[in-house]
């Protein structure tokens, strides 16, 4: 069931065009990987998601509200360097407004367990990895229990070890609790391994619709010349190997 | 108690001192680390035009300086929504724009100087009965602001967008957050003077971030830092003959050099 529809968008920063008339559809429980180059739109369609930004033409309807999509934004952790809060302060800030104080304290209970992250509480988020910080952001969305989560480049900063932990993370919170999930990443690798969609997107858009009647794992087929062309500009060409 | 709190107008130097104490740091909490301390500096100024003007035209020239700094505070917002300036430039062109008809005001005006010390640096001991009620009224509306939109103003720092996405609206918010700023810096001219109202607002938050803690318990420790600079410092000034408003800053200044000692000995 489609939950969020993009028709027809485009949207320019004055006489830039950023995104010409691109149309999709997220349904409940999709697990969506957006690729792209830089300055290719990806950041300007999640902000535009999120009601940040206002098309220039295009609706978009959606059958949840705003504040049911979750958004753990980008770089956040290279801005926050001296911030002075603990893990427990940024997820607490992340629950409905007009929450009772109770109400706050429970749901940033049960937030920083989903994350697995119940011993870092106490902590300063300065002192946090940069892994530990992504968990904590994703907490912090995850508080006011929402439909949709949506992440802008989150593994940006992050160790390879770590990355593959956040995105096990990401894929339970999909399978298990039926979160929608729609992240950018510029990461191929992890695009074919976990998303059930992904949208190319360099101005204009290519869906790749996947098969998840096995599992969303493994997907290395995915992505081929005609739209690693797309996002890239150039042409390749795809050789399959054996690990 | 102490002798010169036997004088009434040194216990209204320290309620109002108190007052002003804990509201500075609470509001300049949420300035310093979304990095905009010079926004203090920039109403400071401006509250000085406002002043100026108040004394030619015989309008009570705090409540003319109240007026200028939260104008000002909506103006440099909408200039900042609208335009494609950057911050600094746009609080750099109020600071110096304002000074300077300040200063030609002040300069072409006679019987002005006598003032002008006092409005600089602060002149807490002059306090009125009716000074008094003002700081207290208006101090008491903006904590309350700040505790009804407590959480609105910590996501305003965290970062806009995540503001923006967690249902904050934020151009009202932020609007409610510098005027509110700007009444505090109007409010602390008597305490400090224009040019020294930045220190209370900014350096006991700074003090605090050393402690790296929490951020409650940073705008807890900045409150005491500066309540207890007023303190300190209005007493040393009586019995030192010194400038009160200079020596409340010092005493800032002395907690900040003493907070950072305490921290780089606690890492090694």
């Amino acid at each position: 069931m489609s939950i969020i529809e993009f028709k027809n968008i485009s949207f320019s920063y004055e006489s830039l065009q950023v995104l010409k008339d691109i149309s999709f559809k997220i349904d409940a429980g999709d697990y969506i990987g957006i690729i792209g180059p830089n300055g290719g739109g990806k950041t300007t369609a999640v902000k535009l998601l999120l009601g940040l930004l206002n098309q220039s033409s295009g609706t978009i309807e959606s059958s949840i509200a705003k504040t049911q999509i979750g958004y753990v934004p980008q770089r956040a952790s290279q801005n926050l360097s001296n911030f002075p809060a603990t893990v427990d302060e940024i997820v607490a800030s992340g629950a409905k407004l007009g929450a009772s104080g109770q109400q706050i304290k429970a749901a940033t209970e049960k937030s920083l367990k989903t994350a697995g992250i119940q011993k870092l509480r106490s902590k300063l988020i300065s002192r946090l990895s940069g892994g530990e910080l992504q968990k904590v952001f994703v907490a912090r969305a995850l508080v006011s229990d929402p439909k949709v989560l949506v992440l802008d480049e989150p593994i940006v900063g992050i160790d390879t070890p770590s990355q593959e932990k956040f995105y096990n993370f990401l894929y339970k919170l999909n399978q298990k609790q039926g979160i929608t999930i729609l992240f950018i990443s510029h990461d191929l690798d992890v695009i074919t391994k976990y998303v059930n969609k992904v949208f190319c997107l360099n101005k204009t858009l290519i869906i790749h619709d996947v098969d998840c009647k096995d599992g969303c794992h493994g997907h290395e087929h995915l992505l081929d010349s005609n739209s690693l062309a797309h996002i890239y500009g150039a042409n390749s060409k795809i050789i399959h190997h054996n690990h | 108690m102490l002798e010169i709190f036997q004088y009434q107008f040194m216990q209204r130097a320290l309620i109002a001192g108190l007052i002003i104490g804990v509201l500075a740091p609470v509001i300049g909490t949420f300035l310093v680390v979304r990095r905009y301390s010079l926004f203090v500096d920039t109403l400071s100024h401006v509250s000085l035009l406002g002043i100026a003007i108040g004394l030619v035209s015989g309008l009570n020239p705090y409540l003319t300086a109240t007026g200028f700094a939260v104008v000002s505070s909506i103006a440099i917002e909408k200039i900042k929504d609208s335009s494609k300036l950057y911050q600094e430039s746009i609080l750099a062109m109020f600071l110096s724009g304002s000074l300077a008809i300040s200063i030609i005001i002040i300069s072409a005006t006679e019987g002005f100087n006598v003032n002008l010390f006092s409005l600089l640096f602060g002149s807490i001991t002059t306090v009125t009965n009716l000074d008094l009620v003002v700081i207290s009224v208006l101090s008491s509306v903006v904590l309350a602001v700040v505790i009804k939109f407590y959480r609105q103003f910590f996501l305003l720092s965290l970062d806009q967008d995540l503001a923006t996405a967690s249902g904050v609206n934020a151009k009202l918010y932020n609007l409610i957050l510098v005027v509110s700023a700007a009444i505090t810096v109007s409010l602390s001219i008597r305490i400090v003077g224009v040019l020294l109202i930045s220190a209370l607002m900014v350096i006991p938050v700074i003090t605090a971030m050393q402690f790296k803690t929490s951020f409650k318990n940073t705008m807890f420790i900045a409150l005491a830092v500066s309540v207890l600079s007023v303190v300190v410092g209005l007493i040393a000034s009586y019995y030192l003959g010194w400038a009160s408003g200079g020596t409340i800053v010092v005493t800032t200044l002395i907690c900040f050099v003493f907070s950072s000692l305490l921290q780089k000995f606690r890492t090694t």
